[in-house]
């Protein structure tokens, strides 16, 4: 298995892919990202319809799903997996929507807040944007990059797209099943994994 | 699309509001009871749910701290102790949430399922409601891959005002009874359970998951593509190669969308001669994380009858491959689906031992 494509946004407001070594311009707002990123001739069309009203996590996860796939340069096969990984889950999601809940008298919950509860949603966001058709999910196991790769070895063979989306940062790799294994050695995050890959390419 | 090939399933355990033995469960299937009550550990707006009465001893944890220690108790298999197990949930132990805690509730459930089943290794596989089917395709993966000799998948979700209210924000909740694959449904009926599955490598003549394939429909986040088009992908590639099919376990929620797509899906696939088909949610509700693993459970239950219950609560059927009387399967191989929010689906053939 090896990782073909990735990018991270850091907390420090830029975003920078793996192959291309593109850094963007800094941003106030994940929607300038957005408008700088749609104006970048190598990222693909996408279906992002749902930016504006998602979840912070929607949002980092379809940039990152967005930046990796122009990273790649080729159009995404269908059946390419959409993956999380541990990160920050969707506590912050969960309380919003409980909150505004209770706040309306334990009436009335809002729809579009309680969907965003679910920790695979980000990732199925990003699938739409992508119309990638392979399975997607979202995964919690041990703090190893080396472990996530032996569940994600397994799979089908394929392309994966695998994100970790933390409170103000996200990193997403795309990886290819098919191909035979890179030495790497056991990081604790995905963003500990791409600054590696940063300084070795 | 994704497929998995087989695996044996050495042991299993259930926990619903009917109880933890299988005959228990399977006399209230075959006699079309469900277990829809008013809820007394929430305010569910005079909303039926499947609730377990046995949860109600608020012993000052989770309801699903609760819930799987009662799944816990019913296990009479062994469990090596190198076994990795794998976590079906939605939303964990989500009433510390409503309690006011401010923790992750999936890592909750997650870290109490390790010490309640003594297992060091341990992965969450959240899927919205396909988290089931989907965490049993994971561990029969890494079984296949070499990864471990065994693995034991847990599917654990309770009843709650987070999720009624949820639903109910997204009409999705039915305000009369849950009746899947009836032309009068009109929504789904929360419930709350827990199974528990040992798999090891396929051998030939067990019980066992045959095969299993996976796809996502990538067209909206709720709704599902109403064609099933992507959910008839994953169907053909778990049927490939397996024969005649005798019977069918839907994800089945009673919801018009969901039971639309499937049973698209399903003609399609079968060309309008859809085998004998059966929703669990009309007897236990929709117990989420859960479902797919009970289904697998007790459809091997139904594979070992060469039966399939009556469809509880149906009055006029929406297809001809579903009855409110028991139906003989075609064969002992069942197909079994789950859908989830996302577009996610899941199709697995599963088989009992001759």
């Amino acid at each position: 298995m090896k990782i073909i494509a990735g990018t991270y946004i850091d907390p420090e407001n830029s975003a920078r892919l793996l192959n291309r070594k593109y850094h963007t311009p800094s941003f106030k707002s994940l929607n300038e990202l957005r408008l700088h990123m749609q104006s970048l001739d190598f990222i693909p069309e996408g279906d992002l319809d749902d930016f504006g009203r998602g979840s912070i996590a929607v949002r980092y996860s379809l940039l990152a799903a967005m930046f990796t796939a122009g990273d790649y340069g080729k159009t995404l096969p269908e059946n390419t997996g959409v993956s999380g990984w541990n990160g920050r889950g969707c506590t912050a999601e969960n309380r919003r929507y409980w909150q505004d809940f209770t706040a309306n008298g334990h009436e009335a919950g809002r729809g579009g807040l309680f969907v965003a509860t679910l920790p695979s949603i980000p990732y199925c966001e990003a699938a739409i944007a992508l119309n990638c058709h392979g399975p997607a999910s979202y995964l919690q196991t041990e703090r190893s990059t080396q472990a996530l790769f032996r569940l994600l070895q397994a799979r089908p063979a394929g392309l994966y797209l695998i994100g970790e989306i933390e409170e103000q940062s996200a990193c997403m790799l795309l990886v290819d099943t098919t191909l035979p294994d890179e030495d790497l050695p056991d990081f604790t995050t995905l963003e500990e994994l791409f600054s590696h890959l940063e300084k070795q390419a | 699309m994704s497929e998995v090939k087989g695996a044996s399933i050495v042991g299993t355990a259930a926990a619903t509001p009917f109880g933890t033995e299988l005959e228990q469960n399977c006399a209230a299937f075959f006699e079309g009871r469900n277990t829809f009550c008013t809820p007394r550990h929430y305010d569910s707006k005079g909303l039926l749910a499947g609730v377990d009465p046995d949860l109600d001893e608020d012993d000052g944890t989770s309801r699903a701290f609760r819930l799987l220690r009662k799944l816990k108790d019913a296990i009479t298999f062994p469990i090596p102790p190198e076994t990795p197990l794998f976590l079906a949930t939605t939303v964990g132990a989500i009433d510390l949430l409503e309690q006011g805690s401010d923790c992750n509730t999936t890592s909750a459930l997650l870290d109490e399922a390790k010490q309640i089943f003594g297992l060091k290794t341990a992965t969450l596989v959240s899927a919205a409601c396909a988290s089931g089917q989907m965490a049993v395709s994971l561990a029969m993966e890494q079984i296949r891959a070499g990864n471990c000799t065994h693995a034991l998948v847990v599917g654990c979700d309770i009843a709650s005002e987070f999720v009624t209210s949820g639903f109910t924000a997204l009409g999705a909740v039915s305000k009369t009874f849950c009746r899947p694959y009836d032309k009068n449904r009109d929504g789904l009926v929360l419930g709350e359970a827990a199974g528990a599955i040992l798999l090891t490598a396929y051998t030939p003549g067990t019980d066992a998951i045959l095969s299993a394939a996976e796809s996502c429909d990538a067209a909206h986040i709720t709704a599902p593509d109403l064609e099933g088009t992507i959910l008839k992908q994953a169907i053909t590639a778990a049927m490939a190669g397996q024969g005649t099919i005798g019977g069918v376990i839907g994800h089945g929620t009673g919801t018009i969308y969901n039971d639309l797509a499937e049973i698209n899906a399903l003609n399609a696939v079968f060309s309008g001669n859809i085998p004998p088909l059966y929703s669990l949610k009309g007897n236990l509700g929709h117990t989420l994380g859960a479902t797919g693993v009970l289904q697998i459970i007790f459809g091997l239950e139904f594979s070992r009858r060469g039966m399939m219950p009556p469809q509880a609560n149906l009055q006029e059927p929406a297809v001809a491959a579903v009855s409110n009387q028991s139906q003989p399967l075609l064969s002992r191989r069942l197909l079994t689906l789950n859908v989830g929010f996302g577009g996610l689906n899941s199709a697995l053939i599963l088989e009992a031992a001759q």
